[in-house]
C-alpha cells in the first residue's frame, strides 16, 4: 500500500494545473451564467495529450488508469475548467477495450476527434435490467436496444438525455442491450438516424448537456466485455467525484 | 499511488496469517463475558502470545521491544485479526496511546522500567484524564497533585470513564499541579500504581451490561519522586500527545474494532428481504461509503506518519466518521435483524451498546468539530472567556455563578 502520488503523478497534476492557469475559466464560468461562451479547452487536452490518457500506448495514447485521469479532473474543477473528457475519457476507454483499433482511435487519441459517452446504468440484483438518464421524472429508461447485423455492424434505437458533452462529440459510444445483455456500439455522430440536441436550462453552465435520440443508427459492434462497460460507469462516476473534490478544496483553500 | 500491498507488504501478510491461522486456537472468545477474571487472563495470555511473535507495538522502536515498523504493517496485522476472527490485544490503550506517549515524553528510567511489560500485557495500563466535571474539557481537570519535600507527590482527586482500571496496574494520570497558573499551563502528567494505598476503583456498568469502564478516587497517594512524565507543569503537551494517538487508534484503527463496511453487509444480505429492501439499500450505502472513505482517509493519514509527518487536528475527522457511521450500522442491523440483534448472545448487541460510549472517547463530536472548524478550515474561534485567567480565580468565578 502506498497512498502517495507518484512522482509522475504529482509532474501530471502540476501540468494540469500550469494548463488550466493559462485560461481565465472561473470569469468564463461566471459569465456563462449570464449567456457567454466558454473558452474552449479541447486544444489544451489535446496538447496536454489528455485525449489519450486512457487508451494504451499502442494506440497512441498514454496507457493511464482512472487515478491519473482523477487528477486531472480535479484540476478542471479546482477552476471550473469546462473540458469535454467526462464524455470523452470512458468513451476511450470502453473503445480500447472493445477492440476498435484504426484510423479512428489514432484520431480520438490525439485529439483531432472527440468522443461522447452515452453511459448505461448497470443493472444490479434488484433489477437487473440496464438503465438510462429518462428527460423527467425519478423512472429511468431502457437502455437502447441494438439490433446486430452482418459484419460487426448493428441499427440502434432509443434515447438517452442528459448526456455530458454529446453536443459537438464526433463519435458517440453508445452503451445498449441486445438479447443476450448489454453492448457498446460505435455510432458516428454526423450520420443518419442520430440525434444530439443541446439541453437548455442546464443548471451548471460549465456541463454541457445534451439529449441523445437514436432511429435505426448504424454503428458498429465493439467487443467490450459486460465488466468493462461497468467499468466506464464507474469511471465517469469517478471523474465526477474527482471534478466535485477539487472545486470543494477549491472553495475550503480561498 | 497504489491500493494495493507492496510484495513487502504481502510477504508481511502472508507471514502474519499463517501465524494466525497456526495460533487461533489459542485465541480467547469474545471480550469480557461470563468469568471475568478468568476472561483477563485468557486475554492476556493471548496479547504475550501476539507479543512473543512480534506482532505488538510494531511501530514501537525495536529499543523498546517494538519492531521498527511503520503504521501500514500495524494496519495490515489489524486486517489480519479481523479477517481471522479474533480478538485484537487486551490493553490497546496502553500499546497503542500510552506507550508512544512515555516514548515521546517518558524519561529512560520510564521507558525502561514500563514498556516490556506492557507489551506482554504483564501489566496493562489505564489512562486517567477524564473527571466528572472535566472531559470534553480536559484541562479543566481538577485532580491536585502537590510536590512533597523529598520530591514525591500527593495525589487527590477523581477521575472517571476509566477503562481496564479494574485490572490495570499503573495509570497515566493528568493532575493540576499550578493552581495560579491558566488552566493549560499548570498540569502534569504521572504515572500512578494502581495497587498505592489511598487508589479506589469502582465499576461502572454499562447498558451492555458490562463494566468497561470504572471511576477511580485519589485520597492522598503517595507517587515516588520521579513519577511525572515530561516536565512539570508540561502536562498539556503530555496530554495532546496521548489524545493523538487515541483519535488515530479509534479512527484508522476502527477496521481493526470491527467497523468494516462488508461485515455488516453480510449481517444485512443475510436477510434476502432486506437485502433488496431500497430504504435498507440506500442506508446501507450512506454509512459504507464514509466507513470506505474512513479506511482510504486513515490509510493516506499512516503514510504521511510513515514518512514522519505528524497528524494534525483532522485525525478527529475520521473518529467522528467511524463512531457515527458505525452507529448507524449498528441501527440499521437492528432495524434489519429485530430485537434479536439486541440479544446477548448475538454478536451485534455489544457492538450496539457499546458505540455510544465511544461518542465521548477521544474528544466528542462537538469538541472536535471545533477544532476541525479552527484549526482545519481556519474559521473564527469559539470566544474563550477563560483566556489568561489563572485556574483558581476561575474555579472561584464558576462557584459565584454557581452561587448568584
Amino acid at each position: 500500500m502506498n497512498f502517495d502520488l507518484s512522482d509522475e503523478q504529482v509532474l501530471l497534476r502540476e501540468a494540469a494545473r500550469d494548463a488550466f492557469g493559462r485560461v481565465r475559466t472561473v470569469e468564463a464560468a461566471r459569465e456563462a451564467l449570464e449567456g457567454g461562451t466558454l473558452p474552449d479547452l479541447w486544444p489544451t487536452a489535446t496538447t496536454a495529450g489528455w485525449t489519450g490518457l486512457l487508451l494504451s500506448e499502442e494506440h497512441g495514447g498514454a496507457g493511464l488508469g482512472a487515478i491519473d485521469a482523477m487528477l486531472v479532473a480535479a484540476e478542471a474543477g479546482r477552476v471550473l475548467a469546462s473540458v469535454p473528457l467526462l464524455g470523452h475519457l470512458p468513451a476511450t476507454a470502453i473503445l480500447d477495450a472493445g477492440g476498435l483499433h484504426d484510423e479512428t482511435l489514432r484520431k480520438l487519441a490525439a485529439g483531432e476527434l472527440r468522443a461522447a459517452y452515452v453511459p448505461a446504468r448497470p443493472g444490479d440484483d434488484v433489477d437487473a435490467a440496464w438503465t438510462v438518464e429518462a428527460r423527467s421524472g425519478k423512472r429511468r429508461g431502457p437502455a437502447p436496444e441494438v439490433a446486430r447485423g452482418d459484419d460487426g455492424l448493428a441499427t440502434v434505437n432509443g434515447s438517452v438525455s442528459w448526456v455530458p458533452d454529446a453536443v459537438g462529440a464526433d463519435v458517440l459510444v453508445v452503451v445498449g442491450v441486445d438479447a443476450d445483455g448489454p453492448v457498446a456500439v460505435v455510432v458516428e455522430a454526423g450520420s443518419a438516424g442520430v440525434r444530439v440536441e443541446a439541453a437548455t436550462g442546464v443548471y451548471d453552465s460549465t456541463r454541457p448537456l445534451g439529449h441523445v435520440t437514436l432511429e435505426n443508427a448504424g454503428g458498429r459492434v465493439l467487443a467490450a466485455s459486460e465488466e468493462d462497460l461497468r467499468r466506464a460507469w464507474f469511471l465517469a462516476h469517478t471523474l465526477i467525484a474527482a471534478e466535485s473534490l477539487g472545486a470543494v478544496e477549491e472553495c475550503l483553500e480561498r | 499511488m497504489d491500493l494495493n500491498d507492496t510484495p513487502e507488504q504481502a510477504a508481511y501478510r502472508a507471514e502474519v496469517r499463517a501465524w494466525l491461522e497456526q495460533n487461533a486456537s489459542h485465541a480467547p472468545a469474545t471480550r469480557g463475558r461470563g468469568d471475568e477474571e478468568g476472561a483477563v487472563a485468557a486475554h492476556r495470555a493471548w496479547q504475550r502470545k501476539l507479543a512473543e511473535a512480534g506482532y505488538v507495538g510494531v511501530t514501537w522502536p525495536a529499543e523498546h521491544g517494538g519492531q521498527g515498523k511503520g503504521p501500514l504493517h500495524q494496519v495490515v496485522i489489524n486486517q489480519e485479526i479481523a479477517r481471522a476472527g479474533v480478538p485484537g490485544i487486551l490493553d490497546a490503550i496502553g500499546v497503542g496511546m500510552l506507550g508512544p506517549t512515555l516514548i515521546a515524553h517518558g524519561s529512560d528510567e520510564q521507558k525502561q522500567r514500563y514498556l516490556a511489560p506492557m507489551l506482554h500485557a504483564d501489566e496493562v495500563w489505564c489512562q486517567l484524564f477524564s473527571e466528572p466535571a472535566a472531559g470534553s474539557d480536559l484541562a479543566g481537570i481538577q485532580s491536585r497533585a502537590r510536590k512533597e519535600d523529598d520530591g514525591s507527590w500527593r495525589l487527590s482527586g477523581q477521575k472517571v470513564w476509566t477503562t481496564n482500571a479494574q485490572f490495570a496496574a499503573y495509570g497515566l494520570l493528568l493532575a493540576r499541579t499550578d493552581p495560579e497558573a491558566h488552566k493549560h499551563k499548570g498540569l502534569t502528567m504521572f504515572v500512578v500504581p494502581m495497587d498505592a494505598e489511598g487508589v479506589t476503583i469502582r465499576p461502572l456498568r454499562q447498558i451492555s451490561g458490562e463494566p468497561e469502564f470504572n471511576e477511580v478516587f485519589f485520597d492522598d497517594v503517595r507517587l515516588e519522586p520521579g513519577s511525572e512524565v515530561g516536565a512539570v507543569n508540561g502536562g498539556w503537551g503530555v496530554a495532546l500527545t496521548t489524545l493523538m494517538f487515541e483519535r488515530l487508534t479509534i479512527g484508522a484503527g476502527s477496521e481493526g474494532m470491527g467497523y468494516r463496511a462488508d461485515r455488516f453487509a453480510a449481517a444485512i444480505a443475510s436477510d434476502p428481504v432486506a437485502a433488496k429492501d431500497p430504504e435498507v439499500r440506500a442506508r446501507f450505502g450512506e454509512l459504507a461509503t464514509e466507513l470506505l472513505a474512513l479506511r482510504f482517509t486513515g490509510y493516506r493519514l499512516l503514510t504521511a506518519i510513515s514518512r514522519g509527518q505528524i497528524p494534525g487536528p483532522e485525525a478527529g475527522m475520521g473518529k467522528i466518521t467511524a463512531v457515527n457511521g458505525a452507529i448507524a450500522a449498528g441501527d440499521l442491523i437492528a432495524d434489519v435483524l429485530g430485537p434479536e440483534a439486541l440479544d446477548p448472545e448475538s454478536e451485534w448487541s455489544y457492538l450496539i451498546s457499546f458505540l455510544p460510549g465511544l461518542k465521548s472517547a477521544g474528544g466528542t463530536e462537538e469538541i472536535l468539530r471545533n477544532t476541525v472548524g479552527e484549526r482545519v478550515l481556519g474559521l473564527p474561534p469559539e470566544p474563550r472567556l477563560d483566556k489568561g485567567i489563572p485556574f483558581s480565580e476561575l474555579r472561584a468565578k464558576e462557584r459565584q455563578e454557581v452561587a448568584s
